[in-house]
């Protein structure tokens, strides 16, 4: 314990009474029969677990508040060596606050948590001691000074406890009417109700901090800026809730020689997300070797085979080195079980990319063969998932057929408006029905060199 | 918000179609970029330039002088012009400082206004949370548990988005967060958005902002929308999809209606039937929800509009429109409420033509 809080408990000692202005929290929560249970449960409705823990303590602050149990309140929640603190005052110009905890605040608030019931603090009366002891239980000059105006001269401070442990700490003044021993049995109770929500928020938090780690490795990085090449991509999940899916696309390489992957893993949600991002993995470390996509695909597709029984294990891909030769791309792409691919030119002509070997982690081995494909400035090229072909309404499928008309109404429009109207064309047909796949789209447009 | 004349940057305007018709991103934000660089202030370019310009990107496709593939490459210049703009506003600081949260109902594609609100709220040096285009309730859950919102702000266009807005509005109340609606789905009296729930509603950044500022830190959540006005919403709802495709059949079976069309404009105005007719039917669940008939006949009078100049015949879109309107009342038949929004409906097609 720091020389401080000792000189803290030591002023405490010199507790004065007070005059009660303010109504008994007692009265102030009981319902007509005179018992609090019905706020205490009320007050677990108003206040939502499932939002930002940051979100939870603004809430309950303003609430503790707005019912009037304090003139000011400080909530503080402790979450995985971080602090979400809010201050509220009734003061209307102070409102609500929210600040970053200092070290040796962080240090009085453990010690503080340490307590199992709530504890009055007398603030001493303007001397040195009263702004050390305001400044180390309220981090800004803001809310100091908030505190110090209020003239209160004892503040309540209660841990707030929940699945055994202290998880934070609920702070309370009411200048003029300090808290007897009914008052502050109703602040512990109000404490315990806060301290389950807010627990609840930090463990949802917690998990979706998790989950969200998972995902950003699990989805494709953004595709960015690439010299002379307009690239745009477009990938929706089928399963909102699993928020990641099968579908993958990648871009990689030095500018001028560039290796676009789209493909999709069989299945949906995490399994298949994972299997995504092994191949991915792959085809990079593959294309460190020798950027021929016919070599990249043999030993992408050995990989595959390799880790998972056919059965419920392959993937449809393609792969696509991109090198630039003056104002041509020159494109060797290999298509593995995948929807063919399609280039719309500048001029408007559309040109289905044909040839196919087998789906990756079929067979053992394979031998692929490159296409050439001679791209000139304007012209692009449109990838996609079998979300899109196979997309349907009540009677039919969207096909081949409906993709290169949607396409080449967009000769040398940028590639963000032929993904995002093929996107649209499928969403439009498939309207309302809750049965889509994974969709992914990637068109890349070659720029003037 | 009330356009302004600025003669000023009418140059800039120029200059700007001229990119976008062309479909040069690059030279469209160059433009942007002289006019800041000059001093302009970014709310008149993003309104006189690139607004004004998405607008008449939208009167060229209604006339039928620009095709659907033409207005998707304008508007995809103008969105990535904004997405620029966007990603270059200065937001750095504490990332746990509470944001405004930008968020298009669901099946809502315009993303343009959300991007234009997002950069200005940014501008205004405001935190800003831009979910997109299409926001699935789960996606703002998730959000509003990642990150400490102030405020969710719904931008919605069409008028069948209504029942979509009010879905996020009841995800942004269960978590306790007040919301503020708009976009031209809204009327300016705000009508419309006190139906769906928000909190508030806003036609300008001036108003959002100041609407922001007065936001209860935390809102009860949404009482239940209930009641057979709703109960029938909710089941139209469900049959948008399947009722659209058997209105549009009968609609263009009917050879009668269409006579005097050579076969490239009846098949260019079949295309725009087959698009529109789902926001149509969308708009009947807006009516209910919203409890306002009006919105069905905004959007049939919209549609009277671009049938008739896309066809030029007005007599032609005043027949396809008056079957149209007649196969909506044969397939609502099992929606009594629907009807009778219906029949309070003036189009300028059964008003000109009352037979």
């Amino acid at each position: 314990m720091s020389d401080d809080q000792i000189a803290l408990r030591w002023e405490s000692r010199e507790l004065s009474p007070t005059h009660r202005v303010a109504p008994r929290l007692t009265e102030l929560v009981a319902d007509a029969t005179g018992d609090p249970a019905g706020y205490l449960n009320a007050l677990s409705r108003r206040v939502p677990s499932l939002t930002h823990p940051s979100r939870g303590v603004e809430v309950f602050a303003a609430t503790l508040l707005g019912d009037g149990l304090a003139s000011f309140v400080q909530v503080a929640l402790h979450q995985r060596h971080q602090w979400f603190v809010s201050a509220a005052s009734t003061d209307r110009s102070f409102g609500v606050h929210e600040y970053v905890v200092t070290r040796p605040q962080s240090k009085v608030f453990s010690d503080l948590m340490r307590q199992t019931g709530a504890e009055t603090w007398v603030l001493p009366p303007d001397t040195p001691q009263r702004a050390e002891v305001l400044s180390h239980l309220f981090g800004t000059e803001d809310v100091v000074a908030e505190v110090d105006a209020l003239r209160s001269a004892t503040l309540l401070i209660t841990p707030l406890r929940a699945r055994s442990r202290a998880v934070g700490l609920l702070v309370m003044a009411r200048p003029g009417a300090d808290y007897d021993d009914d008052d502050v049995a109703v602040v512990e109770q109000v404490a315990d109700v806060v301290a389950q929500s807010l627990d609840t928020c930090a463990v949802v938090a917690e998990n979706r901090a998790v989950a969200a780690t998972l995902r950003r490795s699990l989805l494709p990085e953004a595709v960015g800026e690439t010299a002379g090449l307009d690239v745009a991509t477009y990938s929706r999940v089928a399963e909102q809730d699993a928020t990641v899916g099968g579908d993958f696309i990648d871009l990689h390489g030095p500018d001028g020689d560039q290796t676009l992957l789209i493909g999709d893993a069989m299945g949906k949600g995490v399994a298949a997300a994972i299997a995504a991002k092994r191949i991915r993995s792959a085809v990079r470390t593959a294309s460190l070797v020798n950027r021929d996509p016919a070599f990249v695909m043999r030993l992408t597709n050995a990989v595959v085979a390799s880790e998972t029984d056919p059965s419920d294990g392959f993937a449809t891909s393609i792969c696509a080195r991109l090198r630039r030769d003056g104002d041509h791309l020159r494109v060797a792409l290999v298509n593995a079980g995948h929807p063919s691919p399609v280039v719309v030119r500048a001029d408007g002509g559309v040109e289905t990319v044909e040839g196919h070997g087998p789906a990756l982690g079929l067979l053992d081995e394979v031998e692929h063969t490159a296409v050439v494909l001679d791209l000139r400035v304007g012209d692009t090229l449109v990838c996609f998932t079998d979300g899109v072909t196979e997309a349907r309404n009540d009677r039919e499928f969207f096909g081949e057929e409906r993709v290169g008309q949607v396409l080449a109404e967009l000769a040398g429009a940028p590639a963000g408006a032929a993904v995002d109207r093929l996107a649209l064309a499928v969403s439009d047909f498939t309207a309302f029905r809750d049965d889509s796949d994974d969709i992914a789209i990637a068109a890349v447009r070659v720029l003037p060199a | 918000m009330t356009p302004r004349s600025s003669p000023s940057l009418g140059s800039a305007a120029t200059e700007y179609w001229a990119a976008t018709c062309c479909n040069d991103a690059a030279a469209a934000l160059a433009v942007v970029d002289a006019e800041l660089a000059a001093g302009r202030d970014l709310a008149d370019v993003l309104e006189h330039v690139v607004t004004a310009t998405q607008h008449r990107v939208g009167r060229l496709w209604a006339e039928g002088s620009w095709s659907v593939p033409q207005e998707h490459a304008a508007t995809a210049v103008s969105e990535y012009v904004v997405r620029h703009l966007l990603a270059r506003t200065d937001l750095v600081g504490d990332d746990r400082a509470p944001a405004l949260l930008v968020a298009c109902a669901e099946r809502e594609w315009h993303a343009l206004p959300g991007l234009v609100l997002a950069t200005l709220i940014a501008h205004r040096g405001r935190r800003v949370l831009h979910l997109g285009t299409d926001v699935s309730t789960q996606s703002l859950q998730g959000a509003l548990i990642d990150h400490p919102v102030r405020a969710v702000l719904v931008s919605a266009s069409i008028s069948s988005s209504l029942p979509f807005v009010r879905r996020l509005v009841e995800v942004a109340h269960g978590a306790g967060i007040p919301t503020v609606v708009g976009g031209q789905a809204f009327d300016v009296e705000g009508r419309r958005a006190a139906a769906v729930g928000a909190s508030a509603h806003a036609g300008d950044i001036d108003s959002l902002l100041a609407a922001v500022d007065a936001l209860p830190v935390h809102v009860p959540p949404a009482p239940p929308l209930r009641g057979p006005r709703h109960n029938e919403a909710a089941m139209l709802g469900r049959r948008v999809a399947a009722l659209s495709r058997t209105i549009v059949h009968r609609t263009t079976a009917d050879d009668a209606a269409w006579a005097g069309l050579d076969q490239p404009q009846r098949v260019d105005a079949e295309q725009i039937l087959a698009d529109q007719v789902p926001v149509v039917v969308g708009t009947v669940v807006s009516a209910l929800v919203v409890d306002e008939p009006g919105v069905v006949g905004d959007a049939l009078g919209w549609l009277a509009d671009v049938l008739g100049s896309r066809t030029a015949d007005p007599a032609v879109a005043g027949r396809v429109l008056d079957r149209l309107v007649e196969a909506l009342r044969a397939e609502l038949r099992d929606f009594p409420l629907a009807l009778e929004a219906l029949a309070s409906v003036r189009t300028p097609a059964t008003t000109a033509d009352p037979s």
